[in-house]
């Protein structure tokens, strides 16, 4: 950037002429001068200088208000000839940014939490199908994992970005995927974890930071930074540094390995021990390495996740590991060798019962659609009856098939939501596992209306209208009185479901009176998620 | 921190190693201040909420001994946001008193902002009149009802205004056959530096011992409400066994008798009965000058006794319960109208020291013929659970058990009266349902107590203060499994120690891979948080 300033400088201080026998040299031909000069003007314009201002430390911004030429300024370029008047001006215009530090409590067990929250991002990604939104991830995503991790959903999604930062997770057509990064940090000491997470967002200026309020330390640096631009006052907080506006020890080392080996140092220990309960959940009575967590999420559906953590064990759980190639000595195996003294009743009758039945339900890919296969037609009868099912019509095709003619994914998934361990086979007879092959290379987004409408079915949520559907919709039941429930994402990512008589639809905004508050309320159509006509 | 056995997590739950040396110290440490969630074999999960810390606080411990207290015995560091948030709570406690001077009630605080933070509420401003230093005069009907606002509000006052001491009237335990077991004269004797307030002890735990100990203790006129007429009776003859009282002191004031005496037995369901839209028995609650007001199942108080409990708060009062938690929520409002928790006793301990029966617990799964589950299978969603539950193949099992049990007191739990009439008729055994007199009731009961019949088949109306001591085994075979406290009460039928130390068998039938087999993993779970033995069993290999 710095050479196309100092090539913008050296244009503008060109006449027309001069400007015009330039750019001939250059580009055979002097049509669009105009072009240039307004290049020059942007490059040279406020929003060009202002954040190089703003990165200044205090004695190179007293110079630059006092038209002072320094060395880092000129290699700044704000001390040229033409520019010094203009960025010095400037630099007296400008006032302190505004800025609220996060209201954040952070400690070394928020780092440890940040790991877990992460993991468990990971993993989901991994087993779950999560819709890529503006905010992150699906608001009711969020909810599961908070509820898991016991913080608050909004929390999840900030330390979704921060893994986003850090490039552990990456976009796959619509769904987010771990990246082979991200796999790879699942394989990493804690320290070289938090390390990793770390660079992504060490981004504070160079200064010598001491415990105590942080912001007001780089203000009296760097008077005019903008301290809304720093990722580490964003995420500090998640990473152990920062508790509130206050710089904790880590970040007084001075260096990032510094910090990551002080927080390792301080997080709370690996206990590899597992508890077996006849209530059929598995207990770590305390932080657990990412292998045993990685195996555990294999058999067992994670609860519970913190310091401690729990796990639960059902026959879907189970069958779904054997699909991956488990079987039911290696999940009993786990169990055993991780410090329990045994199994539980109910838990060695699940894993027989389940090991037994496994594969008693087949879903097959045929050439137009899905069969569903079992010897047992009572089962097949009770499955095409299920309310639940009746939107894959399903209809009998042959004694022990019933066929549907959507795809195998979704009839899978489908069976497995309604409580049938139903297990995916391929032509050759062979169990085919779930589990989406990870993406090494984040991929851009297409435009496939059936892949949205498949992937939000697969989502279990309501599909996402697109902002036609909306709009018709909403005049629709202007037009015709009706009132109608809509669903809208709000600012925090969470989705509020809001019953209106539509009153108006203009200018990108709905108005509409609530009916349960009695009141009018407007909403942006950009965040309408769904709409029904009630 | 240590490497004690205690973790506490940002939620506010703690979870409890039970295998670690420092468990039992550190577990009567916790039960101070935070309520037992769960409890299954190895980790037992805690919470700690408002009312638990504000509970401790009344008992006299500060938030430095809870803070204390969890660092000895934590494992790791507490979360900064927990150990701030019990500061803050506790320190809301007792920030507002309601005293009594010589003109009447007052609420008094040392906080001028306190004050004029509640004031300013209208639902409290216009239970107070004139303003006094450091406080209010408070109308004198209104003190239960400031309470409760107060709570709302998040500052729970201190209740020191004292309480009348009632008509006296002597009452001593008969001890000769018999004595106070420890942890029931403990729980007198907490609710008697208290005032008021709750004994929390398990089915089976002798809690009717516990309000014997204290009417012995208060010695005055002494009303007692229970939940239905069975219950009151089963109290009054425990009261005559155990108690210098006589038949004469006692009276049964229920829709059978109303009656009056120095110590008087209602029901809640008599005390709601409303004509024309007034309720026709609230005489009775100041028909005498009561020292003590015993509310037994206190969880089950009905929202219009709450009310009236508004009105009584210069009496002493004493709720019974198994459990603080209620289905509608109101647990604040058993806070603020009866008063803090002021014993609580775990499950495993009382079983530990004998005093319980230990239960094994069996579901056992039975496989519906192919004409049962091709009728399941094509019927609608609502139907299914009623199908299954009532399944005529679980017959043969039932039959299956109580040949195995045979001779056993047994009890056969149902919730439809269809099915209730069938399994009596095809096992040849009497009935108990909501439909059956009182009377008629009472003598199944005795004849099932004194061993004249060995096997009953009943409904929901045995779930609740029903004692029978003497059941060992206990065969569920349809219920909502959904409700936690219908199994807790069903279970605590069996919990009575049995004479000869056996113990008791817990069956439940469910039809296999239907939807009664979904519902009953939460009885699974909740069983087995309580730390029960459980089995699942197939029915071919009962």
């Amino acid at each position: 950037m710095s050479s196309i300033l100092e090539l913008a400088s050296q244009l503008r201080a060109k006449n027309v002429a001069e400007l015009s026998q330039t750019l001939e040299n250059s580009l055979g031909h002097g049509h669009g001068c105009d072009d240039y000069f307004d290049l020059s003007r942007v490059l040279l314009s406020r929003r060009e200088l202002e954040p190089k201002i703003r990165a200044l430390a205090a004695s190179e911004l007293e110079a630059l208000r006092n038209e002072k030429s320094t060395a880092h300024l000129r290699s700044q370029n704000l001390a040229t000839k033409s520019s010094l008047p203009e960025a010095a001006s400037l630099g007296r215009e400008l006032e302190i940014a505004k800025y609220k530090p996060a209201n954040r409590h952070g400690s070394y067990l928020t780092a440890y939490e940040s790991l877990i929250c992460i993991t468990e991002l990971l993993f989901a990604c991994e087993r779950h199908w999560l819709d890529v939104i503006r905010a992150g991830i699906r608001s009711q995503d969020a909810k599961e994992i908070a509820l898991k991790l016991k913080i608050a959903p909004k929390d999840v999604q900030r330390i979704f970005q921060l893994a986003l930062e850090a490039g552990l997770i990456g976009q796959n057509e619509s769904r987010w995927v771990a990246t082979t990064l991200g796999m790879e940090w699942l394989e990493l000491e804690r320290s070289q974890a938090w390390l990793m997470l770390a660079k992504s967002c060490w981004d504070l200026p160079a200064l010598k930071v001491h415990e105590g309020q942080l912001t007001e330390q780089i203000s009296a640096a760097y008077p005019l930074a903008n301290l809304a631009n720093l990722k580490l006052l964003e995420y500090g907080a998640d990473l152990g540094l920062t508790d509130f506006d206050n710089a904790l020890h880590p970040l007084t080392l001075g260096t990032v390995e510094k910090a990551a080996k002080d927080i390792a140092k301080n997080l709370p220990g690996i206990q590899d021990k597992l508890l077996v309960q006849a209530d059929l959940s598995i207990v770590s009575p305390g932080p657990i390495s990412t292998s045993l967590h990685r195996k555990l999420d294999t058999f067992a559906d994670s609860e519970d996740l913190g310091l401690a953590s729990r796990f639960r064990i059902s026959s879907l759980s189970i069958s779904h590991a054997m699909e991956t190639g488990m079987s039911i000595a290696e999940i009993t195996e786990v169990l055993l060798k991780s410090g329990s003294k045994g199994l539980p009743q109910p838990v060695k009758y699940l894993l027989q019962q389940t090991g037994d039945r496994f594969g008693q339900l087949k879903v097959l890919s045929r050439k137009e659609g899905t069969i569903v296969e079992a010897t047992d037609t009572i089962l097949l009868t009770q499955i095409s009856n299920e309310q639940s099912l009746r939107g894959l019509m399903l209809q009998p095709i042959a004694n022990g098939q019933l066929g549907s003619k959507l795809g195998v994914d979704l009839v899978y998934f489908n069976l497995r939501d309604a409580g049938y361990a139903a297990v995916m086979f391929d032509e050759k007879g062979k169990v085919q596992s779930p589990r989406v092959p990870v993406s090494a290379t984040p991929e851009i987004p297409r435009e496939d209306e059936i892949a949205s409408r498949v992937a939000s079915l697969i989502s279990g949520e309501k599909n996402q209208m697109g902002g036609d559907d909306v709009m018709r919709q909403l005049l629709f039941a202007q037009k015709n009185k009706i009132m109608v429930q809509i669903s809208v994402e709000m600012q925090d990512g969470d989705a509020k479901q809001f019953t209106l008589s539509v009153l108006g639809v203009a200018a990108g905004r709905l108005r509409g009176k609530d009916q349960l508050k009695d009141a009018e309320r407007t909403l942006p159509i950009s965040r309408i998620q769904s709409v029904l006509l009630v | 921190m240590s490497q004690g056995p205690l973790i506490v997590q940002s939620d506010r739950t703690v979870l409890l190693e039970t295998d670690h040396a420092d468990a039992t110290t550190a577990r009567h440490e916790l039960a101070i201040f935070a309520e037992l969630e769960r409890a299954p074999e190895h980790i037992h999960t805690y919470r700690i909420t408002k009312l638990g810390l504000w509970n401790a606080r009344a008992a006299g411990h500060t938030a430095e001994y809870i803070l204390s207290s969890l660092r000895k015995w934590s494992k790791f560091d507490i979360p900064q946001l927990v150990s701030s948030e019990i500061e803050n709570t506790i320190a809301r406690f007792g920030k507002l008193e309601i005293a009594r001077d010589d003109q009447g009630l007052i609420l008094t605080s040392d906080s001028r902002a306190v004050l004029a933070e509640v004031s300013s509420n209208s639902k409290v401003a216009e239970l107070l009149e004139g303003e006094i230093e450091n406080g209010y005069r408070v109308r004198d009907w209104a003190r239960g009802a400031l309470k409760q606002q107060l709570l709302k509000l998040g500052w729970p006052a201190n209740d020191n205004a004292g309480y009348t001491k009632g008509a006296p009237y002597p009452i001593e335990l008969n001890q000769q056959n018999w004595s106070l077991r420890g942890y029931q004269r403990e729980a007198a004797d907490k609710f008697e530096l208290g005032g008021s307030g709750v004994v929390v002890l398990p089915c089976g735990a002798g809690k009717t011992m516990v309000g014997a100990a204290i009417m012995a203790d208060v010695k005055a006129n002494t009303l007692i409400l229970v939940t239905n007429t069975v219950a009151a009776r089963q109290w009054r003859d425990e009261l005559l066994e155990k108690t210098s009282l006589t038949e004469e002191d006692i009276a049964e004031y229920s829709g059978s008798s109303k009656n009056l005496a120095p110590v008087t037995i209602a029901t809640y369901q008599i005390l709601t009965t409303k004509r024309k839209n007034e309720f026709t028995h609230l005489a009775l609650l100041n028909a005498r000058d009561w020292g003590l007001i015993i509310y037994d199942e206190v969880h089950l108080l009905p929202a219009p006794i709450f009310k009236m409990t508004a009105d009584l708060q210069a009496r002493r009062r004493l709720g019974l319960t198994a459990t603080l938690v209620r289905e509608d929520g109101r647990e604040s409002d058993v806070f603020s109208l009866i008063g803090p928790k002021r014993f609580d006793a775990p499950w495993k301990d009382i079983e530990a020291q004998g005093y319980i029966a230990p239960a094994n617990c069996f579901e056992v799964r039975v496989s519906l013929p192919d004409e049962a589950r091709m009728e399941y299978a094509i019927s609608d969603q609502e139907s299914r659970f009623r199908i299954a539950s009532t399944a005529t193949a679980k017959l043969a099992i039932m039959q299956k058990i109580l040949k195995k049990h045979e001779g056993e007191p047994t009890l056969i739990i149902g919730q439809y009266l269809s099915q209730i009439a069938e399994v009596a008729e095809g096992l040849r055994v009497p009935k108990l349902t909501g439909e059956t007199p009182v009377d008629v009731r009472e003598e199944l009961f005795r004849s099932f107590r004194s061993g004249e019949i060995s096997t009953l088949v009943v409904s929901k109306v045995a779930n609740f203060s029903v004692d029978l001591p003497e059941a060992s085994v206990a065969i569920q075979i349809s219920g909502a499994f959904g409700s936690r406290q219908e199994e807790a009460q069903r279970l605590g039928r069996l919990l009575r120690p049995k004479q000869d130390g056996r113990s008791a068998a817990f069956y439940t039938i469910v039809a296999a891979d239907t939807v009664e087999q979904d519902f009953a993993q939460n009885r699974q779970r909740f069983l087995a948080e309580q730390g029960y033995s459980y089995e699942i069993v197939d029915a071919e290999n009962l």
